[in-house]
């Protein structure tokens, strides 16, 4: 997995400014707010967050699948292939959402219909998109299924959804997204409802797709582990807003925002003996109807300064241009 | 050295589900382990494994199929319904879905006080007086006494189950999956008041979990689950340095661990799906998935044998021996 | 679009009476005048409920009548402005509609208290005990369904003999399956979660744990339940009064009322529409406030 040697070339993903809305009991409340980010082609982003920070919602505003009670922010961009997502008709909308962005949701037992064959859900879109004959798609879905790691996919294109284990309906659910060669791979806690064995074969199974075909993709997970071993890039959110981008390598050990820093101190570490405290984050995310002054994580911060709690920082990068980071008073110093 | 009697001894446990039609699912088989005062024993395995199977056969919730569960020498399968009421106070259980498992239209003060007032005897200033106290020393804000747990995060409704479960001075207190629906900022909180807790009233903890990592920070001794049959148990850190039997080795080797390389893949499990429990594979149950399998293991069923002190593996080529 | 900051700190949570909304007071308001005027209805000076005046059958209202007042030992005689007028045999019918209030909301009350008491025994019994205990229930409680309800109604009358208390029996019987079904599914549903066993932990008996676990969770679903049937049994009341299996009179009830008016519906429409407005009015009320309740009271069941 080496970064992409055509450096210069166009993103195949840039999101600017982007602010999600929610009515919420008649007021209108900022539940994602001034996200930014580009995705380069066959490059993974990871964006991780506790829930509630707003990140599914990010993801769902991509592809306009947001409930009826949010909206996007007016002055919110994101290209895709030229265009702008959020100014597309809902017919060209479409059109990007069957061909171009696919996305992967956390639980494949609602993803999937449950009274269709998973070959049926399979060659609705090879037939309606893509224009196939239902034999011709057929074959195509067997084919499918079997480079997901379905095994016995000739028999297993006529079972039903129930059927079949956890592990492999997500299977199905990732052959169906890639049924017709999306551009960006979008998924949304892939992994969270499996067993960590079958959670290690479906990661492995997402980077090899990803990396075979050149997709760009989003990975969003609460795992900080997840993010640091599986993506080229790591995003954490607090509170609807970005607050630090890294690349995986660094994300464990150079990491400048104090969350992120507790958050990896958080995790269960494995060198460590039985009975040793971990270093726990004292009180709770702000709930999405929370005033917000100054930085969102000032009140659980043992850095903060008086300026934390008046405005909020702005993301800047240091020298390199590629690590950045929203804090005032960020940490210098690589973790041990 | 003089062995201290066991809190818990089960032994040959067996829990039989009937699946309508003459289908049986075989939970859990021929299960056998103790318990020594003040540790913490941790099951772990995949789900659908039989770990919570086990947990509420210890709590008779219900009993086993067969087998004898022995809490400080008294075998809960066979003492009388009466007896099994008095004892039961004394077993207390933390369960994953913490909304669930508090009363939504009960005050979560009084769900605290809960265990006095059922215990009886107890006037009701006194009960609330020690309410508030438990609810302090489990970090909760005693101010949050008259709320419902709906009005609580998920993180302040685990804390809720710890003050009421404690409130009966439990001899053996089971958790299930007690962090695994919470982020992990709400997750280190809880795992240190549960080690505060266990070192305050010397708890001896059965600990269930499907985290390996989050096992290796809580427990004195690991047992692993496969199936409705334990594979190996091993003290914690042994187990983690060497596993013995190749599950716990694919178990290990499937968290993600940030700065190593990622895992190697000769000790993946080679199939992804675990095998039905209602038909379970011939010979070591984890044959079918196992990443050194040999023609034996398809055959004969390996029992639990020692391999080394104080450990045990159900295997017959195990990865590490004496 | 307003920045981040300029967002006004989280309100409180809705208090319990704002979440259920004006038109649940609005509802209660008229419950509560026509509860009021059915408890008092003795102490007001209206006419004789029962007294016919064939001077001036179908009256229309405004009339001035001849009518008795019932003053202390013997009715005194005397004129008198009829405010809603008379029936078709010249019976006041504001009179008979504040009596009447009594027969319908006793009906309407009481049948409904019958149901979900032994109704509500009986399902939280099958569910928490499942087994024999619940098919024999249930069994029992289809063949009651299956039973027609006319012919129960007939038979008890028959037997028994007309009357009130006949028809709020054989109605109140009529309600259990429904009251029973309400009843099981939602201890069905509590008893799965865990806090029904932790109680069980905490050495609670069968009992105990019936009456302070799950009957708090059962009884709310149930009181929205009955105050729909309320307004079925109101309207039920109508009906048999139509079939002339009603109360019988002179005592009146709004069913009969409007069942007496349908032979002068195109000369004195009143006699009927009055009656059936003030029904209709009620009955609205009661959905209203069930509707209300259930809103009320469900967004915390949906955390469970």
């Amino acid at each position: 997995m080496t970064a992409s040697k055509d450096a210069v070339q166009a993103p195949l993903l840039r999101v600017e400014n982007l602010g999600v809305l929610l009515q919420n009991e008649g007021r209108v409340v900022r539940v994602v707010d001034a996200v930014s980010f580009r995705l380069k082609q066959g490059e993974t982003l990871g964006i991780v967050g506790e829930s509630g920070c707003g990140k599914t919602l990010l993801c769902r505003s991509l592809l306009g699948l947001l409930p009826g009670c949010a909206a996007v922010a007016p002055d919110a961009k994101a290209f895709f292939d030229g265009k702008d997502l959020f100014r597309l008709s809902e017919s060209s909308l479409n059109k990007v959402r069957a061909a171009g962005i696919a996305m992967i949701f956390q639980d494949p037992l609602s993803s999937l219909n449950p009274v269709m064959t998973i070959g049926r859900q399979i060659c609705e879109p090879l037939v309606h998109h893509l224009g196939m004959t239902a034999r011709k798609a057929r074959s195509r879905a067997v084919e499918l299924l079997h480079s997901v790691g379905v095994s016995g996919a000739e028999q297993r294109v006529d079972h039903y959804p129930h059927q079949m284990s956890g592990g492999m309906r997500q299977r199905v659910a990732i052959a169906i997204a890639l049924s017709c060669g999306p551009k960006l791979l979008i998924a949304d806690e892939p992994t969270t409802a499996l067993d960590v064995t079958v959670q290690a074969a479906i990661l492995d199974l997402l980077m090899r797709v990803q990396a075979g075909s050149k997709t760009g993709m989003i990975l969003v997970t609460h795992d900080l582990r997840v993010a640091a071993t599986r993506t080229h890039e790591v995003a954490v959110m607090y509170a609807g807003r970005i607050v630090e981008r890294i690349s995986a390598g660094a994300l464990f050990t150079h990491m400048r925002v104090p969350y992120t820093r507790a958050l990896v101190d958080a995790i269960p570490k494995m060198d460590r003996p039985p009975h040793a405290p971990l270093h726990a984050i004292e009180g709770r995310p702000p709930g999405p109807a929370g005033a917000i002054y100054g930085c969102a994580f000032a009140p659980r911060c043992d850095r903060a300064i008086e300026k934390c709690r008046a405005r909020t920082p702005p993301m800047r990068s240091d020298r390199s241009g590629r690590h950045w980071y929203a804090c005032w008073n960020p940490i210098q110093e690589p973790a041990p | 050295m003089t062995e201290p009697a066991p809190v818990l001894e089960i032994r040959s446990l067996e829990v039989i589900y009937e699946a309508g039609r003459r289908r049986r699912i075989q939970a859990v088989s021929d299960a056998s382990f103790e318990m020594i005062q003040g540790e913490t024993l941790g099951l772990v395995g995949e789900s659908g494994c039989g770990k919570s199977s086990i947990a509420r056969a210890v709590m008779q919730l219900p009993p086993p199929t067969s087998g004898r569960v022995m809490f400080f020498g008294e075998d809960l399968t066979r003492v009388d319904r009466l007896r099994l009421r008095q004892l039961r106070p004394r077993l207390q259980m933390i369960f994953q879905d913490s909304v669930a498992a508090l009363n939504p239209r009960r005050k979560v003060g009084e769900t605290i006080a809960m265990p006095l007032r059922v215990a009886g005897k107890v006037p009701k200033e006194k009960r609330n007086k020690r309410a508030r106290e438990m609810m302090s020393a489990v970090g909760l804000d005693p101010a949050l006494f008259g709320h419902r747990p709906f009005q609580l995060s998920g993180g302040q409704c685990q804390r809720v189950q710890f003050a009421r479960a404690l409130m009966t001075e439990p001899g053996l207190l089971i958790c299930d999956e007690p962090v695994s629906s919470l982020d992990v900022s709400i997750q280190a909180q809880i795992l240190n008041l549960l080690e505060r807790v266990r070192i305050r009233h010397g708890l001896t903890i059965l600990f269930i979990s499907h985290d390996m990592a989050v096992v290796k920070n809580v427990c004195d001794r690991v047992a692993v689950m496969y199936l409705g049959k334990l594979c190996e148990t091993a003290p914690t850190e042994a187990l983690y340095r060497q596993p013995a039997h190749p599950y716990t080795a694919v178990l290990i080797n499937a968290i993600p661990m940030p700065g190593a390389p990622l895992s190697r893949p000769e000790m993946r499990a080679a199939a992804a799906d675990l095998p039905s429990s209602i038909d379970p594979p011939s010979g070591c149950r984890f044959h079918t998935r196992c990443p050194v399998a040999r023609a034996r293991c398809a055959e004969i069923e390996p029992s639990l044998e020692t391999v080394g002190p104080c450990r045990q593996a159900a295997c017959h080529y195990p990865l590490c021996n004496g | 679009m307003n920045p981040p900051s300029e967002i006004p700190p989280a309100a409180g949570r809705k208090s319990f009476s704002e979440a259920l909304g004006e038109s649940f007071w609005l509802s209660a308001i008229w419950l509560v005048c026509v509860i009021f005027f059915a408890v008092t209805a003795d102490l007001w000076p209206l006419a004789e409920y029962d007294h016919m005046n064939w001077e001036s059958p179908a009256a229309p209202p405004g009339t001035e009548i001849h009518a008795e007042i019932p003053g202390g030992g013997r009715p005194v005689e005397m004129k008198k402005v009829s405010l809603l007028g008379t029936d078709t045999m010249g019976r006041d019918i504001l009179a008979r509609l504040i009596f009447g209030a009594r027969t319908s909301l006793a009906i309407g009350l009481v049948t409904p208290c019958i149901g979900m008491v032994i109704g509500g025994l009986l399902g939280m019994m099958a569910g928490f005990y499942r087994g024999r205990t619940e098919a024999v229930i249930v069994a029992v409680m289809d063949v009651i369904l299956a039973f027609p309800g006319l012919v129960f109604l007939l038979a008890i009358t028959f037997i028994l003999g007309p009357g009130l208390d006949h028809i709020i029996l054989a109605l109140g019987l009529l309600t259990i399956p429904a009251f029973t079904r309400v009843a099981r599914a939602n201890t069905l549903r509590c008893a799965r979660l865990e806090f029904v066993q932790s109680a069980r932990m905490l050495g609670q008996s069968d009992i105990g744990i019936l009456v302070q676990e799950i009957l708090p969770n059962v009884i709310w679903p149930m009181i929205v339940y009955a105050l729909l049937v309320v307004s079925y049994m109101i309207v039920a009341e109508g009906a048999l009064s139509f079939l002339g299996l009603g109360v019988p009179a002179p005592t009146p009830s709004w069913g009969a009322m409007i069942a007496e008016g349908k032979e002068v519906l195109d000369k004195a429409p009143h006699v009927s529409l009055i009656p059936a407005m003030v029904m209709f009015l009620t009955v609205l009320s009661f959905n209203i406030m069930g509707d209300c309740l259930r809103r009320a009271v469900h967004p915390k069941e949906e955390q469970l």
